[in-house]
């Protein structure tokens, strides 16, 4: 056997190694320019890609805005002085100048949508929210409430209770006033004074 | 079909709800009266008090009452209103305010909905009236119209208000007299 054929083509080559280069000869490479097509269909497969990629991100954000808007509706956020007055036993009345029936107390309704002056720290219920959110939730650790009263807001709060504290004075007092006026009139006491008088 | 009235019923329910809330919502601002025709006397007057406490500003300011056997009594008695609306004006000369301001919140208390429970005329001291708006037997609005020569006072308080502890008030916190003056008390007899 010619092993130089092999190597560098020279000398006699094997029978079996002719054989086997025409069998493969005619895959051998042929030099051909290159032919685009003229009209070739542009295809997007990219293109469906990230339209789907965008729509799944749509999608998956109008899915997180629908479970945080069913949370906040589940589980509305109840100040905890409220749910302290809707204990029952409170607001008796005590008083003995009554001029009418005493109402009796009614729960006090929720505020909706906080103060516009002074923001209050809220707190959510554990009792409200989703079923699932429940197994979720540190069964020990309270949240506290956020501490957001500035002093500023402290100060205009305080004002606002001098006011209501002026306000109930001055309609109690008037309250008064009215009462002392009409039991003055029909105290038989004024009646036997006009007499002495007349 | 089935399917098609739980949905239809799952749309009408919150509208419903909605509808009804807003309904009650509605009769208890009716209670409110409208005391800015009011306010040009605070120019006129040497002294005025101008109170416009909301729900939602009383409710804060429960949070800042103490917890005093009198700020309790407060806390107690505010428990429920949805407001406290005060205008009150003491003037030097007598003739100030015109029978027309004092005849517009009249009006608004010749509503069917409030009862007058006390009218106490007088032309030396003045006029006081008193008006309660019931609501299902209970009580759901307070005015309170003094008329006096040098004064003008109007008191207007929305909710379920406990007349017997606001009359308890008067003498107490420490407050400041307003300078509101009643009748002389009597000696006690020996």
């Amino acid at each position: 056997m010619n092993e130089d054929y092999l190597w560098d083509r020279s000398g006699e080559p094997d029978p079996e190694v002719r054989e086997l280069e025409e069998v493969l000869g005619t895959l051998r490479y042929q030099p051909t320019p290159l032919r685009l097509p003229a009209t070739a269909p542009i295809r997007g497969p990219r293109r469906q890609t990230t339209w789907l990629a965008v729509a799944a991100a749509v999608a998956l954000l109008v899915l997180a805005v629908g479970v945080w808007v069913l949370i906040n509706r589940s589980a509305p956020s109840v100040h905890p002085e409220v749910v302290q007055k809707t204990k029952p036993g409170s607001g008796q009345s005590e008083g003995s100048n009554v001029m009418a029936p005493s109402p009796s107390p009614q729960p006090a309704p929720q505020p909706n949508d906080g103060s516009e002056r002074i923001k209050i720290p809220h707190r959510r219920s554990p009792s409200h929210g989703p079923a699932w959110a429940g197994s979720q939730r540190r069964p020990a650790t309270k949240r506290e409430p956020r501490a957001e009263i500035s002093p500023a807001e402290m100060q205009a709060a305080l004002e606002t209770k001098e006011k209501l504290m002026q306000a109930l004075r001055l309609a109690s007092a008037k309250l008064n006033l009215a009462q002392r006026k009409t039991q003055g009139i029909q105290s038989p006491a004024n009646i036997r004074n006009q007499h002495k008088l007349g | 079909m089935k399917t098609l009235f739980q949905t239809a019923l799952k749309f009408v329910s919150p509208s419903l709800l909605l509808l009804v809330t807003v309904a009650v919502s509605a009769s208890a601002q009716d209670a409110r009266l409208q005391l800015t025709n009011l306010d040009y006397l605070a120019g006129k007057a040497s002294q005025t008090v101008n109170v416009d406490i909301d729900e939602k500003v009383l409710h804060v300011t429960a949070n800042f009452l103490g917890n005093g056997s009198d700020e309790k009594e407060v806390k107690a008695l505010i428990n429920g209103l949805k407001g406290i609306y005060v205008r009150s004006f003491e003037f030097e000369r007598e003739g100030e305010y015109t029978p027309a301001d004092v005849e517009a919140i009249r009006a608004q208390l010749k509503n069917s909905a409030w009862t007058r429970i006390v009218g106490v005329v007088s032309r030396k001291e003045g006029n006081i009236e008193v008006y309660l708006m019931l609501t299902n037997n209970q009580i759901s609005g307070l005015a309170v119209l003094a008329v006096e020569p040098k004064e003008l006072t109007v008191v207007n308080i929305i909710g379920p208000v406990d007349l017997a502890k606001l009359a308890t008030l008067e003498d107490q916190f420490g407050i400041p007299d307003l300078g509101i003056e009643g009748p002389a008390k009597s000696k006690p007899r020996e």
